[in-house]
């Protein structure tokens, strides 16, 4: 019902997966189907000139009547023919699969369908007036822009409304000043001084045990690294974690559970946590230490209360957020691991350069494992992930991803639209501000490795090397899924990473490593 | 070698007839039979696994003829039983050999009684009328034989299915190809027998892994209780300093909300609704969470502050605090979810919705629907361990000829454990979801709904406006421990 636009491109995309990839373990390439059906990133800057037309069709059509929506959208794409064609063709499917009792109710769902249309293209042309080159235009992308805002609110509407609102945000902090200039300081400006107040700890925490129960992505990161870990110190007595963001610390406490009641291996074996905290500076810092100590004395009253052995220990970036490997105390005997939870829905971002830093010093401790989770954003197999694509590809990406990630909320519960909003306004909101701003600031230096290459990419190329998934890991992983509603599935690739995915999207995966020899011998 | 010796029974055999039979085969009856027994399987292609654990029986492996009878005959001394030519072993538990006589013995009476599906051991034993054959004995053997008479391709789907339920496409190579290999090679037993081991071993771990999951799933949900508690308690902290205590609703007004708000899927219906309703509705710590949020989520561009952060302002976990209190969020939203839940518990949704209201008659939980699956397994694949069981407890401990199928039967157990586990698991679930329906939620609803009010009128709200307005109405929500409970003004004046 609520299904905007985009899902009229999910169901083309669908189709096209259907048809051709029946099998979860292909590697099905959603952004080839999209850039097919839609507007390749080349086509885009070779037919940028036309757009500008475009746009003001665009703004000019936005008002006018449904009708006239569908003309709008070939006169916006004449790339090639079949794009046409196929889209046109998406769109009967689609009607096809609603209701044959057509009536007010198809009609106001086609006039949703075309307002996300509609929506997705005045978010396209304001993301191609901010990006280098002839169409840059920063005046063009505020019209838009605030034309955008008068359409759509993140409060209310369809998904698609809901999501372009959010874009719409993520696009003005990039026009009022996100622009250019190294991440991390930027990063630092946009962060908003938002009150502390006492009262955002209920909607955070209300958000957040909502997201876990309308979604596997949290369980699936923490448990699917769990079970690696778990499975390479099974013979352990002493087991150390170096956890790199360990937010709320719910990741080990389903860890605890198991070690406390782990059959083989020698009997209560002794658990160390080290959480690292955020460098950055003042209060910044002082908070996150704050919150780590917290989650500290959480984790050990927990472990204290299933009798598991346990000490919490804590470590701190630099000013810089980079890690320093000699700042964590590792003890002769204990089995080290590595845990690096980046893109849960409810993280944080971190910069690039800290993660890396995070990794690169991990290869110096000589773990055992080696356990990362991150998002999928428009990666794929044979390209990689979209550093040379531009702005624009790996905008489309980013919004295919959360369109997917909305999606799938709304699949599980259709119903509780006041649930997802608080979920979408509390962490997914705040995401896509951050991916787009990222995305945006990475434009231009795609090859530095730190932003847009995913990190099992990166880890792969530094060396480190695959730990296989066991079976009980992935049929972990299954199980988890069939919690939840239809939509989700689970595929491993590279033999090393499981991914999580909704429909034919990737959005979430989780890899598990070991350093490389030569440093792990050295060490 | 021995085939043409065996005279055919027939159709009439009386036992005295087979009396004479069997004593003219004599010691040779041992060999014969296995070859006999042997051939059968061939003829009729029983590649089930019932059939084929005769065959591993002692030689593991080793699937020549001879072998199979060495290994099944040499751990134990074998005895006719001279009136009814039975070949019993000497066990403890004696074993009856089905020779080839007294099975074509068996198939005729099967024939004449209409077939397999018609015969029943009862009336088979009366056919028959051999001396101490017993029910049981002919409760194993017509089982075994009405899986036999299984064509292959049926055969093969089975085994497909088991792949596919367990899964087994991405299991090690190995099995896979074993898996391939016995498909189009009927005759590779060896290759079937491993397959079935791998498709049960796969079974069992399955199990575990389910178990595993149920154990973290659950200390998670306890982990995350922790955490909320303490919140409520923070919070509660707090309300002292607010120049009111805030209200908190009864168990009733939750009730009463379930109304048409709960069946409209259109976020714009519901907020219509919850306009209307707010009076008498109940008040959901969402519908002004979500408000509330509307503020924060713009504000915080970046780096959202993580749940972590928000625990730094208390100290303590205080066990007493109102338990759960947050975990309402999910089914008080829009009142639809008490719908669901409701539907779920009778059963008659069929759709899974979080994992928490998943109830489904007992049956949507991850652990019973895999269960089933083995179920069904069970009888055409693994080993036919249910019904197996089921004989031996109605034979009183005696076994037929297949002990070595006594690993599936523990498989069996474990399953019936992790069934029981399933149901205390769904119990406790719907417990839950009592508790959270007769918890008390925030009376904030008002403040929310007029927020929302706003909100559907409003774009969206930016910098300074939103910031004054979530202090407004975040002043208003607090959680309430017991002891702060009031009742609730009915209506509150729009803070907006």
């Amino acid at each position: 019902m609520a299904m905007a636009a985009i899902n009229g491109f999910h169901h083309h995309d669908l189709h096209l997966d259907l048809s051709s990839h029946s099998s979860s373990t292909t590697t099905t390439d959603d952004f080839s189907h999209w850039s097919q059906g839609w507007s390749p990133v080349v086509d885009w800057e070779v037919l940028s000139g036309h757009h500008r037309d475009d746009f003001h069709d665009l703004l000019a059509g936005a008002t006018a009547a449904a009708d006239a929506e569908e003309e709008g959208f070939n006169n916006y794409s004449p790339t090639t023919t079949t794009n046409s064609g196929d889209t046109s063709a998406a769109m009967v499917i689609d009607h096809e699969e609603r209701e044959e009792g057509e009536g007010e109710e198809d009609q106001v769902e086609e006039e949703q369908d075309s307002k996300g249309l509609r929506l997705v293209h005045l978010l396209m042309a304001a993301a191609e007036a901010l990006t280098d080159g002839p169409t840059r235009s920063p005046d063009l992308a505020r019209v838009i822009l605030v034309r955008l805002r008068e359409l759509v609110s993140p409060h209310h509407g369809s998904n698609m409304e809901r999501l372009a609102a959010q874009f719409t945000d993520a696009l003005h902090y990039l026009l009022d000043g996100g622009d250019g200039g190294g991440g991390n300081k930027n990063r630092q400006q946009l962060i908003p001084n938002c009150h502390r107040d006492e009262h955002q700890l209920a909607d955070v925490l209300a958000a957040f045990q909502l997201l876990q129960d309308m979604s596997p992505y949290v369980k699936f990161g923490h448990f699917t690294a769990n079970q690696a870990i778990l499975e390479a110190v099974a013979q352990e007595r002493r087991i150390h974690i170096v956890d790199y963001d360990i937010m709320e610390g719910i990741q080990w406490a389903s860890l605890m559970q198991s070690l406390a009641s782990r059959k083989e291996g020698p009997p209560s074996p002794h658990l160390r946590i080290t959480a690292l905290s955020r460098g950055g500076s003042g209060a910044h810092r002082r908070m996150s230490i704050g919150t780590v100590q917290e989650t500290g004395r959480r984790l050990v009253a927990f472990a204290a209360s299933i009798g598991q052995p346990f000490s919490f220990h804590q470590c701190r970036l630099d000013s810089d957020e980079t890690f320093r490997p000699s700042a964590v105390k590792v003890v002769r005997g204990e089995a080290l691991v590595m845990n690096c939870m980046l893109h849960l829905p409810h993280f944080t971002n971190r910069a690039p350069e800290s993660v890396a830093s995070f990794l690169n010093g991990s290869g110096c401790l000589n773990p055992r494992l080696v356990t990362v989770v991150e998002e999928e954003v428009g990666a794929t197999e044979e390209t990689g992930s979209g550093g040379s694509r531009g702005f624009m590809g790996r905008f489309m990406d980013t919004l295919h991803h959360y369109s997917a990630l909305y999606d799938s909320l709304e699949a599980g519960f259709p119903m509780q639209g006041r649930a997802r909003a608080l979920v979408e306004r509390v962490f997914l909101g705040p995401r896509i501000v951050g991916s787009v701003g990222r995305i945006y600031r990475a434009r231009g230096r795609g090859e530095d490795g730190e932003s847009g290459t995913s990190w099992w990419e990166w880890l792969g190329a530094n060396g480190f090397r695959r730990e296989g998934v066991s079976f009980a890991n992935h049929c972990q992983a299954k199980l988890l899924l069939g919690l939840f509603n239809d939509g989700y599935r689970v595929e491993e690739l590279g033999c090393n990473r499981l991914v999580l995915g909704w429909k034919s999207r990737r959005l979430l995966s989780a890899s598990i490593w070991t350093p490389p020899p030569s440093l792990s011998d050295s060490d | 070698m021995f085939h043409g010796h065996v005279k055919k029974p027939s159709t009439t055999t009386t036992s005295s007839s087979h009396n004479t039979n069997s004593g003219s085969n004599g010691g040779m009856m041992m060999n014969s039979s296995q070859q006999q027994q042997h051939h059968h399987h061939h003829h009729h292609h029983n590649q089930h696994s019932h059939h084929l654990h005769d065959h591993r029986a002692g030689g593991g492996g080793g699937m020549s003829s001879s072998s199979s009878g060495g290994g099944g005959g040499c751990h134990v001394v074998q005895q006719q039983q001279g009136d009814s030519g039975l070949v019993l072993t000497t066990d403890p538990k004696p074993r009856l050999r089905w020779t080839v006589e007294l099975h074509e013995r068996f198939v005729d009476a099967v024939t004449q009684l209409g077939g397999p599906d018609k015969a029943t051991p009862k009336t088979i034993m009366r056919v028959m009328g051999v001396k101490g054959l017993t029910l049981y004995h002919l409760k194993s053997h017509l089982q075994k034989f009405r899986l036999g008479k299984q064509p292959h391709k049926e055969l093969n789907d089975h085994s497909m299915k088991d792949a596919s339920a367990l899964d087994l496409q991405r299991n090690l190579p190995s099995s896979s190809g074993m898996m391939g290999r016995s498909m189009n090679d009927n005759s590779n037993v060896v290759d079937g027998i491993r397959m079935q081991m791998e498709v049960q071993r796969r079974l069992h771990e399955q199990l575990e892994v389910q178990r595993h999951l149920q154990l973290r799933i659950e200390a998670q949900g306890k982990y995350m209780q922790s955490m909320l508690e303490k919140a409520c308690q923070t919070l509660a902290a707090g309300e002292h300093h607010q120049p009111y205590s805030n209200p908190t609703t009864t168990a009733k007004a939750t009730s009463g909300g379930v109304g048409p708000a709960g069946i409209h899927g259109d976020p714009h219906d519901h907020l219509h609704h919850q306009h209307h309703l707010h009076n008498s509705n109940n008040n959901s710590i969402n519908a002004e969470m979500v408000v509330g949020m509307k503020d924060i989520g713009q504000a915080a561009a970046l780096n959202f502050p993580s749940v972590q952060d928000l625990n730094i302002y208390g100290t303590s976990i205080d066990p007493t605090a109102l338990p759960l209190p947050l975990m309402m969020h999910s089914s008080n939203v829009p009142n639809s979810l008490h719908v669901d839940a409701a539907a779920l518990c009778l059963g008659s949704n069929n759709k899974r919705h979080n994992p928490y209201t998943n109830s489904k008659s007992g049956s949507s939980l991850m652990m019973w629907s895999s269960a089933e699956d083995l179920r069904l397994q069970e009888p055409a694949a693994v080993g036919n361990c249910g019904q197996k069981q089921k004989q031996q407890q109605e034979a009183g401990g005696a076994t037929d000829e297949e002990e070595e199928e006594d690993c599936d039967v523990d498989d069996d157990e474990d399953q019936i454990q992790m069934h029981d586990q399933v149901q205390i698991h769904m119990n406790n679930h719907h417990h839950l979801q009592d508790s959270l329906y007769e918890s008390k939620p925030m009376q904030q609803l008002m403040v929310g709904q007029q927020q929302v009010g706003g909100d559907h009128q409003g774009l969206l709200l930016m910098g300074p406006t939103s910031t004054t307005m979530d202090h407004q109405h975040l002043h208003h929500r607090k959680f309430a421990t017991g002891k702060l409970e009031q009742p609730s003004p009915p209506a509150r004046a729009p803070t907006m």
